[in-house]
């Protein structure tokens, strides 16, 4: 087929369809190519009724001599009126205050429009099977979205990116929904009912449905081409979003008397702090809501130092998404002016990276420094002596007496990696005693024995009574989040 | 949170090319971070003297210390020490009046088996609720002690609750419960909530005890 041959055709067939009762753009979903121009669809018209048989070289009257009905495929979606209701929705307003560069947009689709564009695909593939052989139709969401991502880019004063965190979702109904999409329940592939749950006319399952039904089935029950509607679809509410954004750090907890999230017993005062609440004062304003999780926790009396604990934040819906390396240094001091808890290494993260920091939990070791009490000053160096000699331990640790109110009955098989005691200068009674152990270990079991219920324990090692004073956590081993090198100033999120 | 026109770091756009993102773990750079930097403070720093001057043995530090005499008789003494945890969580163990003490008995054995269907080491439960637990009551018995002379001792729940374990050294070693005050604990009992005010209303403290 030569080109003319083929732009003929092609002006046939979009006359045809404007004939029929199709708004342009529809018509030229079906005719159109890569560089056909939704936003403004004049020139392309033109081009194709250019060949009309038609007299009359004005385009507009094509279309006035269309019927005043609603496009019978898209209820008057592609339509200008339509568009513009959609761009001039006041909600819209509100997007203005994301600082995303990007958008992407989206629309909800009336199941009966589906069946329509369904029925109108039979039509011209039996009409024009030749031009249809290997020609695919433009999909009504795809070609909506080419109409006004320009004018919407233009509203909302960012650009438009398919892969864009914003996401802005327009929704649509029609009065005659229901009524015209009962069809499907009749077109029930029979063999498919078990696997279509629920709602057999769900947006999904009717979709799915169309893409597997019998033509000659459809044909008995759908006219073909669809009949001529006499409402348009309504434009209804706009909903916008911006996807999870996720804040990865590493903190440490200084103080002895803190929790690591807000308490929400009722027998406790609520004066304690958080370490949570100290990160969040120091991070948020105009973020949304915000989660705080963790790999692991340590006790309310535990210090955690080092390079300290992997977490990360989830923040909600962020209005604010650029915080620069520069900001986030700043957030750091800010946090370490508090004296109690500092944070390190912040930076934002891909969702994907996070399994990391919960697999974590389960499977890292963590190194932990003990301050131990001795019954027997005497026995210091003897007890010294016997925990150096030992290079690993085996514990079972029965569910602590401490935790045995909200855990159920076990016994945890731990391994203890090793173990390193020594002296503290001008202290005859206490040692301070080193440990590399594997996650979810009883530390303060292990040291005094949890009245046998841990065992072996440090005092049957020792042959004596010793106890723990003081607990710190010296490292957690996971490298999450990538450490940050304060050297290098243009930090590259994406290559990290 | 001001916008920062220079240097943002925005948000990574989703990348499917597996190279250009190579993930945390491979492209740390280590050696150069401030990691070599960090000071470890003193742990000795971080407690203070009274502390340590005041510091109690485990058995001590959580636990209110309280004791059962209602079971006792003229003729012989059963008292019980309750030792209740800031989770409310009971220990019970003999009293240091209990006449078995009192008289330097030995025990030969204990019998678990209270009753025709009950024997408390086959107390089975599941989950935090500690579902199918044996079910105890003040007057439940937990245990008859059995001496070498023949004579047989009931010990009391003394609380209601949950029975949650049997002490492992004592099923091993019946004597550690009259040898060791302080870890031979003879059962764990999960008290009942709503009842825990009546439990331990019903026990006498250490200064009451002792007058």
């Amino acid at each position: 087929m030569t080109e003319t041959d083929s732009q003929d055709t092609k002006g046939i067939v979009f006359n045809f369809l404007i004939e029929l009762g199709c708004c342009k753009r529809c018509a030229l979903r079906f005719v159109g190519d890569s560089n056909t121009n939704y936003d403004n669809p004049t020139d392309d018209v033109k081009k194709l009724t250019r060949k009309d048989l038609g007299q009359n070289s004005n385009d507009e009257n094509v279309f006035k001599k269309s019927k005043p009905n609603p496009c019978i495929i898209c209820l008057d979606l592609l339509q200008d009126t339509t568009l513009q209701t959609m761009i001039l929705n006041p909600e819209l307003e509100k997007v203005l205050e994301y600082d995303s560069d990007t958008f992407v947009n989206y629309v909800s689709l009336p199941k009966a429009v589906l069946i329509r564009e369904h029925s109108m695909e039979i039509c011209v593939k039996e009409k024009f099977p030749q031009f249809f052989k290997d020609r695919n139709v433009i999909a009504l969401n795809r070609a909506w979205s080419l109409s006004i991502q320009n004018k919407l880019a233009q509203r909302l004063e960012k650009k438009y990116d398919k892969n864009s965190y914003l996401q802005i979702q327009f929704n649509t109904s029609y009065v005659l929904d229901k009524e015209e999409s009962l069809v499907m329940l009749l077109l029930e592939d029979k063999s498919r009912k078990h696997s279509i749950q629920h709602d057999p006319l769900s947006c999904k399952n009717v979709t799915s449905s169309l893409q597997t039904i019998n033509s000659e089935l459809f044909k008995q029950k759908v006219s073909i081409p669809p009949a001529t509607p006499t409402k348009a679809l309504d434009v209804e509410q706009v909903f916008y979003k911006h996807d999870h954004v996720f804040i990865a750090g590493r903190y440490c907890k200084y103080a002895r008397n803190m929790f690591q999230t807000p308490w929400s017993g009722d027998d406790i005062q609520v004066e304690i702090s958080s370490v949570q609440e100290k990160i969040f004062d120091h991070i948020e304003n105009s973020f949304s809501a915000m989660v705080f999780s963790s790999s692991g926790r340590e006790d309310f009396d535990v210090r955690t130092l080092g390079r300290g604990r992997p977490f990360f934040i989830k923040i909600c819906d962020p209005k604010r998404t650029k915080v620069s390396f520069e900001k986030f240094r700043q957030i750091e001091q800010a946090v370490k002016h508090t004296k109690v808890v500092e944070v390190r290494d912040l930076q934002f993260i891909d969702r994907r990276y996070l399994s990391n920091i919960k697999e974590g939990e389960q499977f890292k070791k963590k190194t932990y420094r003990a301050l131990c009490i001795v019954d027997k000053p005497e026995n210091l160096t003897a007890y010294i002596d016997k925990i150096n000699n030992i290079s690993a331990v085996t514990l079972q640790q029965k569910t602590p007496l401490r935790v045995y109110h909200r855990r159920s009955s076990d016994i945890r098989e731990r391994q203890i990696y090793s173990l390193k005691a020594k002296v503290i200068n001008g202290k005859k009674n206490l040692l301070e005693l080193d440990m590399i152990t594997q996650a979810g270990t009883y530390i303060k079991e292990f040291v005094h024995g949890d009245l046998g219920r841990t065992t072996p324990s440090l005092c049957e090692i020792v042959g004596g009574y010793i106890d723990i004073i003081a607990l710190d956590v010296l490292d957690i081993h996971l490298d999450f989040p990538p450490s940050i090198n304060h050297k290098v100033k243009n930090h590259q999120t994406v290559n990290y | 949170m001001e916008v920062e026109k220079e240097e943002s770091e925005e948000i990574p756009s989703t990348s499917s090319n597996p190279e250009e993102d190579p993930g945390p773990s491979q492209a740390r750079v280590e050696t150069e971070s401030d990691d070599e930097d960090i000071e470890i403070p003193s742990i000795l720093d971080s407690i203070t003297q009274q502390q340590i001057d005041e510091f109690r043995p485990f058995h001590e530090r959580y636990f209110e210390k309280k004791y059962c005499t209602r079971f006792t008789t003229d003729t012989v003494n059963l008292d019980t020490c309750v030792r209740i945890h800031t989770n409310k969580i009971s220990l019970i163990y003999l009293s240091e009046k209990h006449s078995v003490i009192q008289n330097q008995q030995r025990l030969q054995s204990i019998d678990f088996q209270v009753s025709k269907k009950v024997n408390r080491l086959k107390n089975a439960m599941f989950g935090k609720g500690k579902r199918g637990a044996q079910l105890l009551q003040p007057d439940s018995i937990l245990c008859h002690m059995e001496t070498v002379d023949g004579a047989r001792y009931p010990v009391h729940a003394c609380v209601y609750g949950k029975l949650l374990e049997i002490n492992s050294r004592v099923i091993k070693e019946p004597n550690f419960l009259l040898d060791d005050l302080n870890e031979g604990f003879l059962a764990i009992i999960l008290p009942d909530l709503r009842r825990h005010e009546e439990n331990v209303k019903s026990l006498k403290s250490v200064e009451e005890y002792n007058t």
